[in-house]
Protein backbone atom coordinates (compact mmCIF):
# COMPACT_ATOMS: atom_id res chain seq x y z
CA UNK A 1 0.00 0.00 0.00
CA UNK A 2 2.75 2.24 0.83
CA UNK A 3 4.90 1.71 -2.10
CA UNK A 4 1.82 3.58 -4.24
CA UNK A 5 2.57 6.74 -2.20
CA UNK A 6 5.19 9.00 -4.15
CA UNK A 7 7.86 10.13 -1.64
CA UNK A 8 7.02 13.69 -1.96
CA UNK A 9 3.47 12.35 -0.75
CA UNK A 10 4.99 10.26 2.06
CA UNK A 11 7.10 13.77 3.14
CA UNK A 12 3.90 15.68 3.11
CA UNK A 13 2.19 13.22 5.60
CA UNK A 14 5.30 12.61 7.79
CA UNK A 15 5.44 16.47 7.85
CA UNK A 16 1.90 16.73 9.12
CA UNK A 17 1.62 14.31 11.48
CA UNK A 18 4.64 15.88 13.34
CA UNK A 19 2.74 19.05 12.88
CA UNK A 20 -0.28 17.88 14.69
CA UNK A 21 2.06 16.25 17.56
CA UNK A 22 3.66 20.00 17.84
CA UNK A 23 0.02 21.33 18.08
CA UNK A 24 -1.40 18.80 20.78
CA UNK A 25 2.05 19.48 22.94
CA UNK A 26 1.55 23.61 22.52
CA UNK A 27 -2.89 22.76 23.32
CA UNK A 28 -1.21 20.72 26.45
CA UNK A 29 1.33 23.11 27.50
CA UNK A 30 -1.18 25.97 27.01
CA UNK A 31 -3.90 24.09 29.19
CA UNK A 32 -1.46 23.49 32.11
CA UNK A 33 -0.42 27.13 31.97
CA UNK A 34 -3.86 27.82 31.93
CA UNK A 35 -4.81 26.22 34.75
CA UNK A 36 -1.37 27.19 37.00
CA UNK A 37 -2.96 30.69 36.57
CA UNK A 38 -6.35 30.38 37.17
CA UNK A 39 -4.99 29.04 40.66
CA UNK A 40 -2.54 31.43 41.47
CA UNK A 41 -5.34 33.66 40.92
CA UNK A 42 -7.86 31.91 43.33
CA UNK A 43 -4.66 32.08 45.70
CA UNK A 44 -4.38 35.61 45.08
CA UNK A 45 -8.11 36.12 45.70
CA UNK A 46 -7.64 34.04 48.97
CA UNK A 47 -4.94 36.43 50.36
CA UNK A 48 -6.29 39.39 49.65
CA UNK A 49 -9.16 38.63 51.93
CA UNK A 50 -6.37 38.33 55.00
CA UNK A 51 -5.33 40.82 57.08
CA UNK A 52 -2.06 42.56 56.56
CA UNK A 53 -0.60 40.73 59.81
CA UNK A 54 -1.66 37.47 58.61
CA UNK A 55 0.81 34.05 58.86
CA UNK A 56 1.27 32.89 55.41
CA UNK A 57 3.63 29.98 53.92
CA UNK A 58 5.22 29.49 50.92
CA UNK A 59 6.35 25.98 49.55
CA UNK A 60 9.99 26.30 48.51
CA UNK A 61 10.59 22.98 47.71
CA UNK A 62 9.40 20.55 50.20
CA UNK A 63 9.44 23.27 52.75
CA UNK A 64 7.19 25.51 54.20
CA UNK A 65 9.03 28.85 54.82
CA UNK A 66 7.04 31.49 56.44
CA UNK A 67 6.40 34.72 54.83
CA UNK A 68 4.40 37.67 54.84
CA UNK A 69 1.18 38.68 53.16
CA UNK A 70 2.60 41.77 51.25
CA UNK A 71 5.39 39.77 50.28
CA UNK A 72 3.69 36.40 48.91
CA UNK A 73 1.00 38.49 47.17
CA UNK A 74 4.15 40.24 45.14
CA UNK A 75 5.82 36.87 44.28
CA UNK A 76 2.18 35.52 43.28
CA UNK A 77 1.68 38.97 41.18
CA UNK A 78 4.97 38.37 39.62
CA UNK A 79 4.05 34.69 38.75
CA UNK A 80 0.94 35.70 37.16
CA UNK A 81 2.65 38.25 34.77
CA UNK A 82 5.18 35.12 33.89
CA UNK A 83 2.08 33.01 33.76
CA UNK A 84 0.34 35.48 31.47
CA UNK A 85 3.48 36.39 28.90
CA UNK A 86 4.31 32.35 28.39
CA UNK A 87 0.27 31.71 27.49
CA UNK A 88 0.74 34.86 25.01
CA UNK A 89 3.99 33.24 23.23
CA UNK A 90 2.16 29.84 23.50
CA UNK A 91 -1.00 30.97 21.43
CA UNK A 92 1.61 32.90 18.77
CA UNK A 93 3.12 29.72 18.97
CA UNK A 94 -0.03 27.72 18.46
CA UNK A 95 -1.05 30.19 15.64
CA UNK A 96 1.63 29.61 13.67
CA UNK A 97 1.18 26.01 13.71
CA UNK A 98 -1.95 25.65 12.94
CA UNK A 99 -1.50 28.03 9.90
CA UNK A 100 1.66 25.37 8.71
CA UNK A 101 -1.05 22.84 9.44
CA UNK A 102 -3.58 24.04 6.96
CA UNK A 103 -1.40 24.68 4.67
CA UNK A 104 0.42 21.07 4.45
CA UNK A 105 -3.18 19.78 4.11
CA UNK A 106 -4.04 21.59 1.08
CA UNK A 107 -0.31 20.90 -0.32
CA UNK A 108 -1.40 16.84 0.46
CA UNK A 109 -5.18 17.15 -1.07
CA UNK A 110 -3.52 18.75 -4.17
CA UNK A 111 -1.14 16.18 -4.55
CA UNK A 112 -3.24 13.58 -3.41
CA UNK A 113 -5.97 15.24 -5.81
CA UNK A 114 -3.59 15.16 -9.05
CA UNK A 115 -2.62 12.08 -8.54
CA UNK A 116 -6.22 10.42 -8.35
CA UNK A 117 -6.74 11.52 -12.24
CA UNK B 1 -30.15 2.35 6.71
CA UNK B 2 -28.57 -0.19 4.23
CA UNK B 3 -27.23 3.03 2.34
CA UNK B 4 -24.63 2.90 5.01
CA UNK B 5 -21.12 2.67 3.29
CA UNK B 6 -18.23 1.18 4.75
CA UNK B 7 -16.47 4.81 4.79
CA UNK B 8 -18.95 5.61 7.67
CA UNK B 9 -18.53 2.45 9.07
CA UNK B 10 -14.92 3.26 9.82
CA UNK B 11 -15.73 7.11 10.67
CA UNK B 12 -18.91 5.92 13.05
CA UNK B 13 -15.68 3.14 14.60
CA UNK B 14 -12.74 5.54 14.86
CA UNK B 15 -15.66 8.06 16.52
CA UNK B 16 -16.81 5.35 19.15
CA UNK B 17 -13.39 4.87 20.21
CA UNK B 18 -13.00 8.27 20.53
CA UNK B 19 -15.80 8.79 22.56
CA UNK B 20 -15.07 6.11 24.60
CA UNK B 21 -11.83 7.59 25.14
CA UNK B 22 -13.23 10.81 26.17
CA UNK B 23 -15.96 8.86 28.60
CA UNK B 24 -12.86 6.87 30.51
CA UNK B 25 -11.24 10.41 31.09
CA UNK B 26 -14.21 12.06 32.51
CA UNK B 27 -14.73 9.38 34.90
CA UNK B 28 -10.99 9.81 35.72
CA UNK B 29 -11.22 13.23 36.75
CA UNK B 30 -14.88 12.42 38.53
CA UNK B 31 -12.78 10.06 40.83
CA UNK B 32 -10.11 12.61 41.66
CA UNK B 33 -12.71 15.12 41.98
CA UNK B 34 -14.81 13.02 44.56
CA UNK B 35 -11.62 11.94 46.20
CA UNK B 36 -10.84 15.22 46.93
CA UNK B 37 -14.24 16.28 48.07
CA UNK B 38 -13.80 13.21 50.60
CA UNK B 39 -9.94 14.32 51.68
CA UNK B 40 -12.44 17.75 52.88
CA UNK B 41 -15.16 16.01 54.26
CA UNK B 42 -12.51 14.05 56.49
CA UNK B 43 -10.26 17.65 57.25
CA UNK B 44 -13.56 18.64 58.24
CA UNK B 45 -14.52 16.11 60.53
CA UNK B 46 -11.06 16.60 61.95
CA UNK B 47 -10.81 20.16 62.57
CA UNK B 48 -14.54 19.87 64.67
CA UNK B 49 -12.58 17.04 66.68
CA UNK B 50 -10.09 19.68 67.27
CA UNK B 51 -12.27 22.56 68.21
CA UNK B 52 -13.82 20.30 71.28
CA UNK B 53 -10.16 20.12 72.64
CA UNK B 54 -8.87 22.54 74.94
CA UNK B 55 -5.03 22.72 75.47
CA UNK B 56 -2.77 20.75 74.05
CA UNK B 57 -2.92 17.06 72.40
CA UNK B 58 -0.97 14.19 72.86
CA UNK B 59 -0.82 12.65 69.32
CA UNK B 60 1.10 10.51 66.45
CA UNK B 61 2.54 11.54 63.59
CA UNK B 62 3.31 9.59 60.85
CA UNK B 63 6.73 8.61 59.38
CA UNK B 64 5.34 6.49 56.86
CA UNK B 65 5.15 2.65 56.43
CA UNK B 66 2.63 2.61 59.04
CA UNK B 67 5.08 3.78 61.40
CA UNK B 68 4.73 6.66 63.87
CA UNK B 69 6.40 8.99 66.03
CA UNK B 70 4.86 10.34 69.68
CA UNK B 71 3.85 14.33 69.15
CA UNK B 72 2.59 16.44 71.16
CA UNK B 73 0.25 19.47 69.23
CA UNK B 74 0.97 22.19 70.99
CA UNK B 75 -1.67 24.62 69.71
CA UNK B 76 -4.91 23.66 68.49
CA UNK B 77 -6.17 27.41 68.04
CA UNK B 78 -4.39 27.53 64.47
CA UNK B 79 -4.38 25.67 62.06
CA UNK B 80 -2.50 26.15 58.76
CA UNK B 81 -4.42 25.83 55.52
CA UNK B 82 -2.91 25.35 51.69
CA UNK B 83 -4.61 27.84 49.27
CA UNK B 84 -2.83 26.57 46.38
CA UNK B 85 -0.19 27.53 44.03
CA UNK B 86 2.23 26.19 46.81
CA UNK B 87 0.76 28.81 49.65
CA UNK B 88 -0.50 28.10 52.95
CA UNK B 89 -2.21 30.70 55.47
CA UNK B 90 -2.51 29.92 59.04
CA UNK B 91 -6.37 30.20 60.13
CA UNK B 92 -8.76 29.18 63.18
CA UNK B 93 -9.86 25.87 63.08
CA UNK B 94 -13.62 27.87 62.18
CA UNK B 95 -11.83 29.38 59.37
CA UNK B 96 -10.40 26.52 58.46
CA UNK B 97 -13.54 24.59 58.00
CA UNK B 98 -15.07 27.50 56.28
CA UNK B 99 -12.92 27.25 53.51
CA UNK B 100 -13.12 23.32 52.79
CA UNK B 101 -16.74 23.84 52.87
CA UNK B 102 -16.63 26.42 50.12
CA UNK B 103 -13.92 23.95 48.53
CA UNK B 104 -16.65 21.22 49.07
CA UNK B 105 -19.29 23.16 47.47
CA UNK B 106 -17.07 23.48 44.03
CA UNK B 107 -16.21 20.45 43.75
CA UNK B 108 -19.47 19.60 43.98
CA UNK B 109 -20.57 21.75 41.17
CA UNK B 110 -17.54 20.55 38.99
CA UNK B 111 -19.46 16.96 39.76
CA UNK B 112 -22.50 17.95 38.40
CA UNK B 113 -20.77 19.39 35.40
CA UNK B 114 -19.10 16.19 34.81
CA UNK B 115 -22.11 14.09 35.27
CA UNK B 116 -23.24 16.20 32.71
CA UNK B 117 -20.83 15.61 29.90
CA UNK B 118 -20.74 11.66 31.04
CA UNK B 119 -24.62 11.36 30.22
CA UNK B 120 -23.94 13.38 26.91
CA UNK B 121 -20.65 10.93 25.60
CA UNK B 122 -22.92 8.05 26.92
CA UNK B 123 -25.88 9.49 24.64
CA UNK B 124 -23.75 9.71 21.84
CA UNK B 125 -22.11 6.09 22.52
CA UNK B 126 -25.35 4.38 22.23
CA UNK B 127 -26.51 6.18 19.04
CA UNK B 128 -23.86 4.83 17.08
CA UNK B 129 -24.21 2.22 18.97
CA UNK B 130 -27.96 1.74 17.60
CA UNK B 131 -27.22 2.82 14.33
CA UNK B 132 -24.33 0.03 13.71
CA UNK B 133 -27.04 -2.43 15.43
CA UNK B 134 -29.44 -1.37 12.70
CA UNK B 135 -27.36 -2.24 9.75
CA UNK B 136 -28.10 -5.32 9.01
CA UNK B 137 -25.27 -8.12 8.96
CA UNK B 138 -23.70 -8.91 5.12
Amino acid sequence: MSSEIPPQVQNQLAQLQQVQQQAQSLAMQKNQTASMQKESEMALEELEKLSDDAVVYRAVGDLQIQSTKEETVTKLKERLDTLSLRLQSLSRQEERISKRFTQLQEQLQQAMGTQGQ
Amino acid sequence: MSEVSEQDVRNLAVQHRELQNQAESLQQQMGMVQMSIEDCTRAIGTLEELEAVSGSINTMLPLGGGTFVHANVANVEKVVVSVGAGISVEKSPAEAKELLNQRKEELSKVVERLNGSIAQVGQRIQSIESMAGNRSPQ
